[in-house]
């Protein structure tokens, strides 16, 4: 008998994230550290935390795990593993060592349990490290994802704040999983789609972080569980500058328009606008199937790149023809303005 | 007025279900969605508030009814009763159903102390139920000359809808005795029963 990994599961994937506003509140009150070899720390809501060694090398700190996205346990731990491994990418490292964090229920198949970690240790061999180790616990619904380790140079490290006026915006996977997942719970997506987007949440960052050290970037951030417009936010504040984001331009999977046209918006969607909506402004123009996917929470989504100007022509080119054949460019980096995000 | 029930669905199929009635309806026809979950609640009201349409929301314990007329034309009466947004989460959700005029099996006149002693200690329990009924001799309890009718009274001004079954008071001839609530019938208890998530029965 095939075990269905989805039964019992309300939020899977990035959408189980907890919402960004109570994670602020907690925070509030919290010490900065004080330690001069914490590169980047949790105040600007990076993707990782980074470490300096010594002059050549930081490490990359970043855990992320989540309940079942899709009903395969191997497809489940490579997309969580992927989604896990991801952090170290977007601040622009590669991987070294990672940590199985599994959760499963103490019935669990043996075969299951077998495929997820499998799954797991599959992408991280892919992206060029080794597991050594993990943690495990009995838990109702099962949950899977790593603690990762990435090394990078301390004078390349990228991060969400430091994007600059002028810069242009780019995204290397299409939005729309969120809902693409939504619509297939209820039955309301053809297997096409579907297989389209778990495939695109299997695949590693890796090449497109290469591509970033390869032009020399230095912000970008990977689109997860806050959806475009919450992760960008992000970057916007960190970096204290505005973002302007053209909706026309923003690639979608295919489907995905459908579904929210007939209502499928997964309640992260609502939480992210809950969220983030305030600091933006919305053109009229913006069709509401347009705004909602702009908040679609993404599991192991693409990056968002704000790069220099005169080097956006080569990384577009580059990244197309390295796997991420939605690459587009989706806006551009203004001074500070009213809002942090302007969409139009 | 159209009516789309989505009680014991999850998002997004409440919200599927509220967006195509809501294309299907005519232009300044009234939509009324029943949820059970604060979720869908949530969601459906960001949805039409997003529309730019007023939502009129209202909640009995878990269950939660919202209106909204086609076009976003505002109510007759201006204002929306409560904001969809800012609604907290009623705690009451549970109801209390008095089958009799004591408390569990045993001695009479330790039945009724019981009783007694169950609801006039209720108006000071921190959640309170959002309705109690009474049916078969239980009715006993919510007549004027009831050992207990000051504390339902209490209750009642606290906002717990009291109802007492009318056949029942048909049947022991008090229909004229009874000291607060409603009479009510089968058919809305059978409702209310159904709708609660939590039904009591001392």
């Amino acid at each position: 008998m095939k075990f269905d990994l989805l039964k019992n599961i309300e939020n899977g994937g990035c959408s189980a994230k907890l919402s960004a506003a109570l994670l602020k509140e907690a925070l509030q009150y919290f010490p900065k550290p004080d330690n001069p070899n914490l590169l980047v720390n949790i105040d600007t809501h990076d993707d990782a935390g980074v470490y300096k060694i010594n002059d050549e090398q930081a490490i990359i700190q970043t855990t992320d795990f989540f309940p079942p996205v899709c009903s395969d346990p191997y497809e489940f731990g490579q997309i969580a593993a992927a989604n896990a491994l991801s952090d170290v990418y977007a601040m622009g490292g590669e991987v070294i060592t990672a940590l199985n964090i599994l959760m499963c229920p103490a019935d669990f198949s043996v075969e299951c349990l077998r495929e997820i970690l499998k799954g797991g240790n599959d992408k991280v061999i892919e992206a060029g490290g080794v597991i050594v180790g993990g943690h495990t616990l009995d838990d109702k619904a099962p949950k899977y994802g790593l603690a990762v380790t990435g090394l990078v140079h301390p004078h390349q490290i990228i991060t969400n704040s430091s994007a600059k006026p002028g810069d242009i915006l780019i995204l290397t996977k299409p939005l729309g999983g969120g809902v693409i997942m939504a619509g297939k719970k209820i039955n309301e997506i053809g297997d096409t789609e579907y297989r389209l987007v778990l495939e695109n949440m299997k695949q590693l960052n890796r090449n497109a972080s290469q591509i970033m050290q390869k032009y020399k970037v230095k912000c970008a951030t990977d689109i997860t569980g806050y959806g475009l417009l919450g992760h960008a936010l992000k970057m916007a504040e960190g970096s204290g500058v505005s973002m302007k984001i053209h909706s026309q331009n923003i690639p979608l999977f295919d489907g995905a328009y459908k579904l929210i046209k007939i209502g499928c918006i997964p309640n992260a969607a609502f939480r992210n606008q809950e969220f983030a909506q305030k600091d933006c402004r919305l053109e009229k123009s913006v069709a509401y199937e347009n705004k909602m996917l702009l908040f679609d929470a993404q599991t192991s989504g693409g990056l968002l790149i704000s790069a220099q100007a005169n080097n956006v022509g080569k990384i577009t080119h580059d990244l197309i023809h390295s796997g991420y054949p939605h690459t587009a460019i989706i806006g551009e980096v203004m001074n500070k303005k009213e809002y942090f995000i302007h969409v139009d | 007025m159209k009516i789309v029930d989505a009680k014991g669905m999850q998002c997004p199929k409440p919200l599927i279900l509220t967006k195509k009635a809501l294309d299907e309806l005519s232009e300044n026809d009234t939509l009324k969605v029943i949820v059970d979950n604060e979720i869908s609640k949530i969601n459906i009201c960001r949805f039409l508030e997003d529309q730019g349409m007023q939502v009129k929301c209202k909640s009995i314990g878990n269950i939660h009814e919202i209106l909204v007329i086609k076009s976003g034309l505002v109510f007759e009466d201006g204002v929306s009763e409560e904001s969809c947004a800012t609604d907290v989460l009623k705690e009451n959700n549970y109801i209390i159903a008095f089958q009799k005029d004591k408390l569990g099996e045993g001695p009479e006149y330790l039945g009724k102390l019981l009783i007694k002693g169950f609801i006039n200690t209720l108006p000071e329990s921190t959640v309170l139920p959002y309705c109690m009924i009474f049916i078969n001799s239980g009715i006993y309890l919510a007549l004027k000359d009831s050992s207990v009718i000051d504390s339902l009274k209490k209750l009642e001004t606290k906002g717990v809808e009291i109802i007492a079954c009318g056949t029942c008071l048909d049947y022991f001839n008090k229909i004229d005795e009874l000291g607060v609530g409603k009479v009510s019938n089968m058919y809305e208890i059978i409702e209310i029963l159904s709708n609660s998530a939590k039904v009591i029965y001392p």
